[in-house]
């Protein structure tokens, strides 16, 4: 094929060609959809994690039946079912909130400054929330495996158990990171397009943060403390069971 | 220089079709393509202080689009754009309607290059000299005209292969 033809096809496409909305916005209008964009963005990640959070807890509840007469499998899923109804609350708040803050009849300003504060708040919240269904899919699974394989909980020795233990760490972390980034470009967007828009609008949402700050460094720290302690525990007892 | 109002709407207006063509190409279906095109606008209108009067407007425009482009695909782990995303083209209000499939085939063939590839090709495409095109890129002039080479060759042949 020569040049001048693949120019002249090249040519052929015009401005409207490939017809689509955004050709008239004003910058304004741009930074408000990218903003609903990115809040759009959010609440998919939520939707899509409460789906496999249902997944868990089916499993989990199966575990429950398979497994009835064996304590420690039983104790698993109970503070499996506990840990999932914490967290599903959570991000169940949290796409609830996100829903709230989308007012049609807010300005550019207002609507970007809702969806930074929210999101930079929440972020802590949801990035363990979401993360934490790596667990509460690969435990439970592996429950299910040995039931269906071996009819039981097949005992482990001590290098499989540490195989099995830094895979499922490895998933979290992995799950944690990724989501970690993925929100933090999020609020940069958000936050170089409101200072783009207005220094006093960024102002007031980092006093709303600040304000909140105290409220939300609570609810952290007994998240936090909640994860810990919980995968402690499931450790603890998965060992035992294992063992 | 500011990006007001005023300057943003001018600049879209002038250059809305190549903004466009470079979210088409560095994107896998409609939402990103519409997300990189508003990142796009954005970027332009945060950068537009850093233009210099000596430089070309459009130089400097390609510059900042497809640097935008590019860092966005490598933060969505390079997202390639599936084959089907480009048969919704919509060639209604295309200048010459036989053209259809040969648009197609072309943008298939420029979407299964590299992201640098790409770059390269659609520069070329839009008429821009080897120098403009090396400085734009960062490149020499002599490394624009091999590469070149190399995609023509790549794309006439993707091209003949997808016409069969």
């Amino acid at each position: 094929m020569k040049d001048d033809e693949l120019k002249n096809i090249w040519n052929m496409i015009n401005d409207d060609t490939l017809g689509f909305e955004a050709l008239h916005m004003t910058k304004d209008q741009i930074i408000s959809d990218r903003s609903g964009s990115i809040q759009n963005k959010v609440k998919a990640m939520l939707q899509n994690d409460l789906i496999l959070k249902s997944v868990s807890g089916i499993a989990l509840l199966m575990n429950l039946v398979f497994y009835w007469g064996t304590t420690e499998v039983i104790f698993i899923c109970l503070g499996g079912i506990l840990f999932l109804a914490i967290m599903t609350t959570i991000e169940w708040k949290t796409l609830q909130g996100l829903n709230r803050i989308s007012d049609p009849g807010l300005s550019t300003r207002e609507a970007l400054s809702n969806i930074m504060i929210y999101i930079k708040r929440k972020a802590n919240l949801y990035e363990i929330s979401i993360a934490s269904s790596q667990v509460l899919i690969f435990v439970p699974g592996l429950l299910i495996y040995f039931y269906l394989v071996y009819g039981q909980v097949k005992p482990m020795t001590g290098i499989s158990f540490a195989v099995f233990t830094t895979l499922a760490l490895i998933g979290t972390f992995g799950s944690y990171a990724r989501i970690r980034t993925q929100i933090k470009y999020h609020i940069q967007y958000l936050h170089i397009a409101l200072s783009d828009l207005n220094e006093s609008s960024l102002q007031y949402a980092f006093n709303a943060i600040d304000n909140k700050r105290k409220q939300d460094n609570i609810v952290k720290t007994l998240v936090y403390f909640l994860v810990i302690f919980g995968f402690i525990a499931l450790i603890a007892v998965l060992k035992s069971a294992l063992g | 220089m500011k990006c007001d109002k005023n300057t943003f709407a001018e600049i879209l207006e002038k250059h809305r079709g190549i903004i466009h063509k470079v979210s088409m190409l560095y994107t896998s279906n409609k939402e990103d393509q519409e997300d990189l095109f508003q990142d796009i606008c954005f970027q332009i209108c945060r950068s537009y202080n850093t233009f210099r009067d000596e430089a070309q407007f459009s130089t400097w425009l390609y510059r900042v689009a497809l640097n935008t482009a590019i860092s966005q695909v490598r933060k969505n782990k390079s997202k390639t754009a599936s084959e089907t995303f480009y048969e919704n083209i919509h060639y209604a209000s295309m200048k010459n309607n036989e053209g259809d499939g040969q648009v197609q085939h072309l943008f298939k063939a420029i979407s299964r290059l590299n992201r640098i590839d790409k770059a390269l090709i659609l520069l070329w495409l839009e008429e821009k000299s080897y120098e403009e095109i090396a400085d734009i890129l960062g490149i020499s002039k002599s490394n624009v005209s091999v590469k070149l080479v190399r995609i023509k060759r790549k794309l006439s042949e993707t091209i003949n292969g997808l016409k069969k």
